[in-house]
């Protein structure tokens, strides 16, 4: 996991991240809150070469407000850039995102993109997606997508008739979710912030 | 010729409705929303509108004195603009009905009489308002209030023209009715309302084109479109806009879908200095469908701010977008749009695509999608995304022979093929013309 940076975000911050050196990130940055917290986060990709996929993994519990807003700012040519949102939403937990991919004018081989899923697991949730593009380039790509729903009744049923608990799969299913493609993170998660008692599988 | 006076007071309100001769809730109807007018901002977000000056524009101007059921009765500089762009002929072949509006006011309507049998009414709303005053009462902004915007209250101020249509129930109206909006004279403000209201179980597809020669003066289209579907009916509404770009088109569309109907929105934008236009649809009744299907173009010094919304109100409601949008020379096209799901609404979906097309480096593309939803069973889908037309395409179609111009022509015509599909197979022909006659000029 070599150029990778985890960060684990527990109140509201500004960031401003300015990307100077060509190759390979991954920036992951771990939301878990019960309370209200927003985020500002701006990425600068200055240097060419650059293929950057930054992830947000946010769980939000109880009356919980999660406030992110990103923004990708592409002022260079060659740059792949990827912002990964993914929320689970349980109790009356609300998310408010708002993405900006921002292309300037006469670049090449840009790619800038951005991708929203959100989980939720209780009927008192709330969602508010602002995915936006501004390309002023056309020698480039773009694209976000964006995904909303609840755990499948069927995948539910086959994971209790196995003999688990209602929770506990929705839980799994959960923690699949955020941290699918990024297994060494997902347990990296677990060990750094205190076993079983921070992630989401009881 | 009857003009009013260049500018807009409550003076040129009140005069337009007496003109008319309109009832006492009209002339109310009228003042009340010019005083919304004066109330309202102009919108803080999309497409600078500084250009666009109020007090330079006539606001109504009637061509002739009466609507004609014959196209022989027009005056010849009116009947050989219609005969140009091939109204006349177009009826003959696949119309139920046209309703012609030149300036200010409707100079021509038809309605096959097998309609009127079924009790359909096709009329222009002056007349509608004379003669079914308690429909229009009814139905008048009960979807778009004047309240709703700035331009809105403006429309509904000085109103002119625009169709009102009643399908009764179960019946199906199997060929379209088509209304065509003309603005020939210089620095004018075209108005029209309309309001169609298709009963329980019935069916309508209503289109709508829009034409005005180029000047250098500006021009405003601003236009109110209400549509009521009733439990189980079907309505289909098709534009084909290719104002000149002299042309500010500002127009709010909205429609409500009761229980078990379909509301479908499809939507082409080719001409005007500024399109915003974002038809919605409130989904009020359980099983409501709607959808919408916009494409737009934007070339030299053109923005086409367009999108869509949609609000579902009641469980087992779904919606699709679909969005497709080219730009070149300069041009810049946005994509503008609200998918809200109220709380506890069971069993919502919806899906959204909006895909955006660039043609040079000068041009620009944005999309400002908002995803409200609340609660956790319903679904949504999202996606976009803008890039230049695919070289290994241009590549491949090359190699077999065809110009590079035909080309980026037919990879286009597959782009918004999604869109284009959804019209009556005349006017796909003629949308694919107009974009291939945008982009190469011939």
């Amino acid at each position: 996991m070599e150029n990778t940076v985890i960060t684990t975000l527990t109140s509201s911050q500004v960031l401003h991240i300015s990307v100077n050196t060509p190759g390979e990130k991954t920036f992951i940055y771990w939301v878990q809150t019960v309370s209200d917290i927003t985020l500002d986060v701006s990425f600068d990709f200055k240097y060419p070469d650059t293929h950057a996929n930054i992830y947000f993994l946010i769980h939000a519990k109880k009356n919980a407000r999660v406030t992110l807003s990103t923004r990708q700012n592409h002022v260079t040519s060659k740059i792949t850039s990827s912002v990964f949102v993914r929320s689970v939403l349980d109790d009356y937990g609300m998310l408010f995102f708002h993405g900006v991919v921002f292309i300037d004018k006469g670049l090449h081989d840009v790619v800038g993109n951005q991708r929203s899923d959100v989980l939720t697991l209780s009927s008192q949730t709330s969602v508010m997606v602002k995915p936006y593009l501004e390309i002023c380039s056309h020698d480039v790509k773009s694209s976000h997508a964006t995904t909303v729903g609840t755990i499948p009744n069927e995948i539910l049923l086959y994971m209790k008739s196995r003999g688990i608990f209602e929770r506990v799969a929705k839980n799994m299913y959960a923690k699949g979710f955020l941290t699918h493609d990024l297994p060494v993170i997902a347990d990296k998660l677990l060990s750094t912030k205190g076993e079983k008692k921070e992630c989401m599988v009881e | 010729m009857y003009k009013t006076k260049k500018g807009i007071n409550a003076q040129v309100v009140a005069e337009i409705s007496a003109y008319k001769q309109e009832p006492q809730w009209m002339r109310k109807f009228r003042l009340s929303s010019f005083k919304l007018f004066l109330k309202k901002r102009m919108p803080s977000w999309g497409p600078s509108l500084e250009d666009l000056d109020f007090n330079d524009i006539f606001y109504y101007l009637k061509p002739t004195k009466h609507v004609v059921g014959d196209w022989k009765k027009l005056p010849k500089s009116i009947l050989d603009t219609y005969e140009k762009i091939g109204v006349p002929e177009m009826e003959k072949k696949f119309l139920s009905g046209v309703s012609a509006q030149y300036e200010s006011d409707v100079v021509y309507k038809s309605v096959q009489k097998t309609l009127t049998e079924k009790g359909v009414i096709f009329v222009d709303m002056d007349t509608a308002v004379q003669k079914y005053p308690d429909l229009v009462k009814k139905y008048i902004s009960s979807v778009v209030s004047p309240a709703d915007n700035k331009f809105a209250a403006l429309n509904s101020a000085v109103w002119s023209g625009g169709s009102f249509i009643y399908v009764p129930k179960n019946v199906h109206v199997d060929l379209p009715l088509q209304a065509y909006f003309r603005i020939n004279a210089e620095r004018l403000g075209q108005f029209e309302r309309t309001l169609i209201v298709a009963d329980e179980g019935s069916f309508l597809h209503y289109i709508e084109g829009c034409t005005a020669p180029i000047y250098s003066t500006r021009s405003l289209h601003s236009a109110v479109v209400e549509i009521i579907v009733k439990k189980g009916a079907r309505l289909r509404y098709s534009t084909v806009q290719n104002w000149s770009t002299n042309v500010y088109n500002l127009v709010t569309k909205r429609a409500r879908v009761e229980e078990s109907g379909v509301m479908e929105w499809v939507d082409g934008n080719l001409g005007s200095a500024v399109t915003m236009k974002y038809p919605s649809m409130y989904l009020v009744g359980a099983h409501g469908r709607g959808e919408i299907y916009s494409v737009a173009y934007a070339g030299k010094g053109q923005v086409q701010d367009v999108g869509g919304k949609v609000y579902h109100l009641a469980p087992d409601t779904s919606s699709r977008i679909i969005s497709k949008s080219i730009c070149e020379h300069g041009g810049r096209a946005s994509y503008r749009g609200i998918v809200r799901m109220k709380k506890g609404m069971k069993n919502v979906s919806s899906h959204v695509v909006c895909d955006a097309l660039l043609l040079d480096e000068k041009s620009r593309s944005d999309t400002y999608p908002t995803m409200d939803i609340s609660g956790n069973e319903c679904r949504m889908e999202h996606e976009a995304s803008v890039s230049r037309v695919n070289e290994e395409q241009l590549l491949y179609l090359m190699s077999r022979g065809i110009p590079r111009e035909e080309a980026i022509t037919l990879v286009i015509n597959g782009f918004i093929e999604p869109i284009v599909k959804e019209l009556p197979l005349e006017y796909a022909v003629e949308l694919n013309r107009l974009i291939g006659y945008q982009i190469h000029g011939h």
